[in-house]
């Protein structure tokens, strides 16, 4: 599924890049999956076609989708993370979303972006 | 032709009087989603499957009724009557605008990543079923067609059976004269059916996933509606043509004293029976499910066809814009 919100920062087209990737990575999406022509997605989010072209463009370009005019638009092979990372992952949020801490999603990204950022220094 | 013309309209009288009666026994009932949004998809969707099928069984009604091109064509019109009237009715349904509903513009929306192809989500028996039938009538055509010889205009329509002791003729005959028509007419009408059923796949998407349910129901009760009808023209159009076959192969062959051919006539007229009984049992299934659109998506909970499976595989975490 795609939520769009249009009062966002975030541009609607990478809103939809966002999490059409975050679902590639994360196996919801699974390799070989066809995924909706631009018109559909587009009249279902109510936005223009140039609008989920762009996003497919940019998916298409960090190796995420392919398309082609025979088979339509597909995600890639092989893009998933690795099962360690989404365990990984799965265990941080279980960990920072439990009573004793209680964060939201965008202070759980904080923690991470701090601690990327010390990792990057250090 | 004046027959021709009081056993169709016979024909569209009984079929119209048995969808009165199906609808009336109240299989069907009133229904009205508790979101207006939903509400108002699902009349637009129960008004569009209406106009097929009113559209079809008028078009047909009239076209018996006034019998077009009298006995100029030789009743070739007649034969393409179910076609036209399937196409009138599909084409309807088709050039309606496909009704989005209305969302404000800082409103957020949701969507579904499944894709939605004009016969991807169609019953696989259904499709198997018309495609047996397109066969079946199709390899008709061509054994009348191969059989029938020229009448004195010069047009294929008159069977011709000979046996040692007598030789007999009979028209009309379903030759190529009235074959190449239907096989175009055909043709026409599965075009008018997929034209249909791309209006129901491309309609926009309600824009809650809670509503998702919802959504693919009224697209697999329309795409019913949109194969019953083009089934319903195809099974009178085949009716038509094997009666017309049976009955004048029989009356050559009683001539010739040609005992196969009889035989060949018996089979074709039962199977033209079983077809017209076919025809009648698709068109009333159409109205009972045009009628009762809405109550039949709002009651049936999780939506027929493979939308609730996508749906529920396309439930994937869909992590929100702020993570970017």
């Amino acid at each position: 599924m795609i939520r769009l919100d249009p009062r966002s920062a975030v541009a609607p087209f990478d809103q939809i890049r966002g999490q059409i990737a975050d679902q590639i990575r994360s196996g919801s999406l699974p390799g070989g999956q066809r995924l909706p022509a631009i018109r559909q997605l587009a009249a279902d989010l109510r936005v223009a076609p140039g609008t989920v072209a762009k996003a497919y463009a940019a998916l298409e370009q960090e190796d995420l989708i392919e398309t082609s005019r025979t088979r339509g638009t597909r995600v890639a092979h092989g893009r998933t993370h690795s099962a360690a990372v989404q365990a990984a992952a799965r265990s941080y949020v279980a960990a920072v979303t439990a009573p004793a801490h209680g964060l939201d999603l965008e202070q759980a990204l904080g923690a991470v972006r701090a601690a990327w950022g010390g990792e990057q220094l250090g | 032709m004046l027959g021709n013309g009081i056993v169709g309209v016979l024909l569209c009288g009984a079929a119209l009087a048995v969808a009165l009666l199906a609808i009336l026994a109240g299989k069907t009932r009133a229904a009205r989603a508790s979101e207006p949004e939903v509400a108002q998809l699902l009349e637009a969707a129960r008004r569009g499957a209406l106009l097929a099928v009113g559209g079809a069984v008028v078009t047909l009604t009239a076209l018996f009724w006034i019998e077009f091109g009298g006995d100029t064509f030789a009743g070739l019109p007649f034969l393409l009557a179910p076609a036209l009237a399937g196409t009138v009715g599909l084409l309807l349904y088709g050039v309606v605008p496909p009704r989005a509903t209305e969302i404000a513009a800082d409103e957020p929306r949701e969507a579904q990543l499944t894709p939605r192809m004009p016969l991807g989500s169609l019953p696989r028996r259904a499709l198997i079923w018309l495609a047996a039938l397109l066969a079946a009538q199709a390899a008709l055509l061509v054994f009348t067609g191969v059989t029938a010889s020229l009448d004195e205009a010069g047009r294929s329509r008159v069977i011709a059976l000979e046996s040692p002791e007598a030789a007999s003729t009979a028209s009309p005959y379903p030759g190529w004269y009235y074959g190449v028509p239907l096989l175009v007419g055909t043709a026409i009408l599965v075009g008018a059916a997929y034209f249909a059923l791309r209006r129901i796949s491309g309609t926009p998407a309600l824009p809650r996933l809670a509503w998702a349910e919802s959504d693919a129901g009224w697209r697999a009760v329309s795409n019913r509606v949109v194969l019953a009808v083009a089934g319903g023209a195809l099974l009178l159009q085949f009716s038509q043509i094997a009666g017309i076959a049976g009955i004048t192969i029989r009356s050559a062959a009683l001539g010739a004293g040609a005992t196969s051919w009889l035989i060949l006539a018996v089979v074709l007229l039962v199977v033209a029976i079983a077809a017209g009984i076919g025809c009648l049992v698709l068109i009333v299934l159409a109205a009972k499910w045009a009628f009762g659109l809405p109550g039949i998506v709002l009651a049936a909970g999780t939506a027929p066809g493979p939308a609730p499976a996508a749906a529920a595989a396309d439930r994937g975490a869909a992590a929100p814009e702020a993570a970017r």
